[in-house]
């Protein structure tokens, strides 16, 4: 079922968390701190790596109604993998291209770096991305809620 | 192995445009080496087209399969069941595979989802180049394992065409080596130069492409 369409001030956009394990800091509950957010829903997945994400998951996610998806790897030389947050970026390059070739805005994916943040920070960064895609409006793929 | 490329989305977009019901296959084989239609392309590609085509105001319902090969019965008959239950299918192995599908599944819309390149390897990650042309009558052991047929920009088999860039790189494409170069190169760390200034024999073309097409019949394997 499609969803109606909503205003820039009351739509709250589901965001993709795709965030690496170095990336955050330790002990770090980030699926807690995401259930307290009220001005966007965050949904968190904690990865080993970045270079775990394939180009397809990232369409898909798009295709299943996320509003956007934000990964965030380790900053350039930090990563325990050396290039893992590289290949991720590529991917994202990449996956974004593809999102314009189908008509859907690209900036609905997007990276950004950081080491051992606190899930506050994590979530400032999907709040920054949250505040870029609202202009946007809601995914036009969207149907029942993405788990 | 065998090289391709995704069609452009439009034109996948306006070849399924009216089905509400499609199977996308997948190979295994040479085009999941170049990235191009194994079952990481085909789980891409079918949510592109499904958005695609729902923003056109035409959406979709895509099935996805991966084959081990298309281009062989026993792996193919594993759609049997599947194939009537659709409206089309849209296969992304090369062209052997699309018409093997075809074939198997005449009453079926078979559509091609890949460009099918050339015969390649892969040079680096990421790179794939083209390395044979078959052609029908190898001459790799007289131009020092390298093939000016499927190499050279103009397939020229005699020579340089004296388009040679100053870097040994092709007048036609300045990523491209200039395979007479690299075979004069090789002839010569071998110390066999006298060997490119030898007369050949005529090269036998009508078993390329301008032959028709080929068959390979072999009685003692058949049943």
């Amino acid at each position: 079922m499609k969803s109606q369409p909503e205003s820039p001030q009351t739509f709250k956009p589901e965001i993709v968390l795709l965030v690496c394990q170095g990336a955050l800091a330790q002990g770090a509950d980030l699926e807690t701190a995401a259930r307290r957010v009220t001005s966007f829903k965050a949904l968190p997945v904690v990865l080993p790596c970045t270079s775990k994400i394939d180009i397809s998951y990232l369409i898909k996610l798009i295709e299943q109604g996320a509003d956007a998806i934000v990964i965030v790897g380790c900053p350039a030389g930090a990563c325990s993998f050396l290039i893992g947050t590289d290949r991720a970026q590529k991917r994202v390059t990449r996956a974004r291209a593809l999102l314009e070739l189908v008509k859907m805005n690209p900036e609905r994916i997007w990276l950004d770096r950081g080491a051992k943040l606190p899930a506050e920070q994590i979530l400032a960064l999907a709040e920054a991305r949250a505040q870029a895609v609202r202009p946007l409006g809601s995914n036009p793929m969207k149907r029942e809620k993405v788990s | 192995m065998i090289i391709g490329e995704w069609k452009p989305i439009p034109e996948l977009v306006e070849m399924l445009r009216g089905h509400k019901k499609i199977l996308l296959v997948g190979c295994a084989t040479c085009v999941a080496e170049c990235a191009a239609g194994g079952e990481r392309e085909v789980e891409t590609l079918a949510p592109l087209l499904r958005i695609a085509l729902e923003t056109d105001g035409n959406p979709i319902e895509i099935q996805t399969q991966t084959l081990e090969r298309q281009c062989e019965w026993e792996f193919v008959e594993a759609l049997d069941a599947q194939v009537p239950t659709v409206d089309a299918v849209l296969s992304i192995a090369c062209g052997i595979g699309v018409q093997a599908l075809a074939e198997r599944f005449a009453e079926t819309p078979v559509y091609p989802g890949l460009n099918t390149t050339a015969l390649a390897m892969r040079e680096e990650a990421g790179l794939w180049t083209s390395r044979c042309a078959a052609c029908g009558d190898c001459v790799l052991g007289v131009t020092f394992g390298l093939c000016p047929v499927a190499r050279c920009a103009k397939s020229l088999f005699n020579g340089p065409c004296g388009g040679t860039r100053k870097d040994g790189k092709c007048e036609v494409d300045e990523n491209t080596d200039c395979i007479w170069c690299k075979i004069y190169e090789r002839a010569k760390a071998r110390g066999a130069i006298d060997a490119l200034l030898q007369i050949r024999k005529a090269k036998n073309w009508g078993n390329s492409r301008h032959g028709g097409p080929k068959r390979i019949l072999r009685e003692d394997l058949r049943p």
